[in-house]
């Protein structure tokens, strides 16, 4: 039986697979250290972190909708300096590509958080989220602003070498042009989607289910539309790109590469079973092998439209 | 996995493992997987632990259907596999030399049902008092009169008639509770002045019981400052003193 080539490519991230563990729902990582060997995975992204410690919202912070869940958890986090002396430390003993979130309240919080990490040699990515849609005023995020995602990234890109991924919101009309604003600003990748804004309110109380009343849907239900403008992006920029949302199975792995993603982040999975990712890891060499495919890279935005 | 349907809603499902009967404690709890998802319900849902049979290496989980999951355990059919968890969280703290109070009401009965073996076998005086709305709301008599129990409930229908809160003893005890937030509560505010400690298994939504999705986390003190603690990581046991109890 011959091998399956699972390793791809991020720009100059080389991955042993398309797996990433997605920010926000796999903690820091030391929580998931009993139930998965990281040197097995492609990558993973710390929880979002933002320059100081943060309380996050009130509770409830979570409920589940038809397939999928609602959370505004309000990026509760550690701060830079304990993530520095506490998390990195954690990550030197696997070999895994590991990224950073970096939040920001502020244009100038989120440069202050990369400059903090910058020299940090175990963090290969920073993925800037520009989307949370839980923690800023009236839920706005900088990634509904084509204007606001250049100048972040931009100046993100004059203080970092290392490399950066934005991660964009799906709350928005004309995804495109977020997308090209970025790239334009320098991006080396994309990654989506984050989660779509949603409510569920309770019919006795009629208070909303979720204490911040909008939170965010993630889960299976949204894959479809996560999908659609995975393949948007992909057919509007250059840079490479990641894509998540609702990922559940090594066949919704596949839909997202040769849809264009050159890997995948894996999320509210994670939460519902700490060993999902490596789960779909063995499901997609089976499945590579019953299609017949060698190498994943091959399949990478081999979408047929038409014809 | 077998299971029993006790009534008015109520199940107790019955699982085997051998190391799993044997590690855990009252106050532990397990997320068990959601079989299949024709419901749309896909998190995994947290039960604690109520009962253990060493002798077949067999533990029960009690619950009440009140949503999507619960109805989906309820359907269940004996012989199916489930997929769990566990035990994850922390115990309840027995080692005390007072007398040990555990207040339950309704479905929290579940964890003092072993602690009530465990705390007979270790020969430690202790008083379990379990209140419901009514009699439907009563269950494992025929188990628990083996044990110290005072049964109350609202409408008088078993046991004594009114609130758990009306029959609390004074005095100095290490007081357990688990049961609706508000019954914990004002049992914490009966203790607060004596020299009792008073522990509660919290519940609050939860997603992951791992630690990495922060869903369930509740308003806690530490030192002078209320940090948003999650309850599948630091509990679900907390020293009433630390709960927040404002919502």
């Amino acid at each position: 039986m011959s091998e399956i080539d699972l390793t791809t490519k991020i720009g100059n991230l080389a991955l042993k697979n398309p797996i990433i563990l997605a920010s926000g729902t796999a903690g820091y990582g030391y929580e998931l250290e009993k139930y998965i060997n990281f040197n097995e995975i492609g990558g993973f992204v710390s929880k979002g972190i933002y320059f100081d410690p943060r309380k996050g919202n009130d509770s409830p912070r979570i409920y589940e909708t038809p397939c999928g869940m609602l959370n505004a958890i309000g990026l509760q986090g550690i701060g830079v300096k304990r993530f520095r002396d506490e998390i990195i430390p954690f990550w030197e003993k696997y070999d895994t590509v590991f990224g950073v979130n970096v939040a920001g309240e502020t244009e100038d919080e989120y440069v202050k958080v990369v400059e903090y990490l910058e020299r940090e040699k175990r963090v290969d990515f920073f993925e800037i989220n520009l989307s949370c849609p839980n923690v800023h005023e009236g839920g706005k995020s900088p990634s509904w602003d084509s204007q606001k995602t250049f100048s972040i990234i931009k100046e993100i890109k004059k203080i970092s070498k290392k490399h950066i991924m934005a991660k964009l919101s799906p709350n928005v009309t004309y995804i495109e042009e977020i997308a090209k604003a970025a790239e334009e600003a320098g991006a080396d990748s994309i990654s989506l989607v984050n989660t779509f804004v949603g409510m569920a309110v309770d019919i006795k109380t009629k208070k909303p289910q979720i204490k911040n009343v909008f939170g965010g849907v993630s889960g299976p239900a949204i894959k479809p539309m996560a999908l659609a403008l995975v393949f948007k992006v992909f057919k509007s920029v250059k840079i490479p790109i990641v894509g998540m949302g609702g990922i559940s199975s090594a066949g919704d792995i596949l839909e997202f590469i040769i849809s264009g993603a050159s890997a995948i982040e894996i999320g509210t999975a994670t939460i519902v079973d700490p060993r999902a990712s490596l789960k779909m890891l063995k499901q997609l060499k089976d499945l590579m092998r019953a299609l017949n495919h060698k190498n994943i890279k091959d399949l990478i935005g081999s979408i047929i439209t038409g014809g | 996995m077998d299971k029993k349907e006790w009534g008015d809603n109520y199940f107790s499902l019955f699982l085997k493992d051998k190391e799993i009967s044997e590690i855990v404690f009252p106050g532990n709890f397990f997320m068990v997987k959601i079989p299949y998802f024709e419901s749309g319900a896909i998190l995994p849902r947290p039960f604690s632990i109520a009962r253990v049979f060493k002798e077949e290496n067999v533990f029960e989980l009690f619950f009440q259907v009140v949503g999507k999951g619960t109805e989906v355990f309820s359907k269940l059919k004996e012989g199916d596999y489930l997929e769990i968890l566990g035990p994850l969280g922390n115990k309840f703290p027995i080692k005390t030399e007072k007398k040990i109070i555990m207040v339950a009401g309704g479905r929290g009965i579940s964890p003092f049902l072993y602690l009530s073996e465990i705390l007979k076998r270790e020969k430690k005086d202790f008083l379990l008092i379990y209140g419901g709305k009514s009699e439907k709301d009563i269950k494992f008599r025929h188990y628990l009169s083996s044990y110290n129990t005072l049964f109350i409930t609202e409408d008088g229908s078993y046991g004594e008639k009114g609130l758990v809160t009306d029959f609390l003893p004074k005095g100095a005890f290490t007081v357990f509770s688990c049961g609706p937030e508000i019954m914990m509560e004002k049992v914490y505010e009966f203790y607060k002045k004596t020299n009792s400690e008073v522990f509660v298994s919290l519940e609050e939504r939860m997603a992951c019981g791992t630690g990495v999705c922060y869903g369930c986390a509740k308003k806690i003190r530490r030192g002078d400052k209320i940090e948003m603690v999650r309850v599948c990581q630091e509990g679900p046991v907390f020293n009433a003193k630390e709960v927040v109890w404002d919502e």
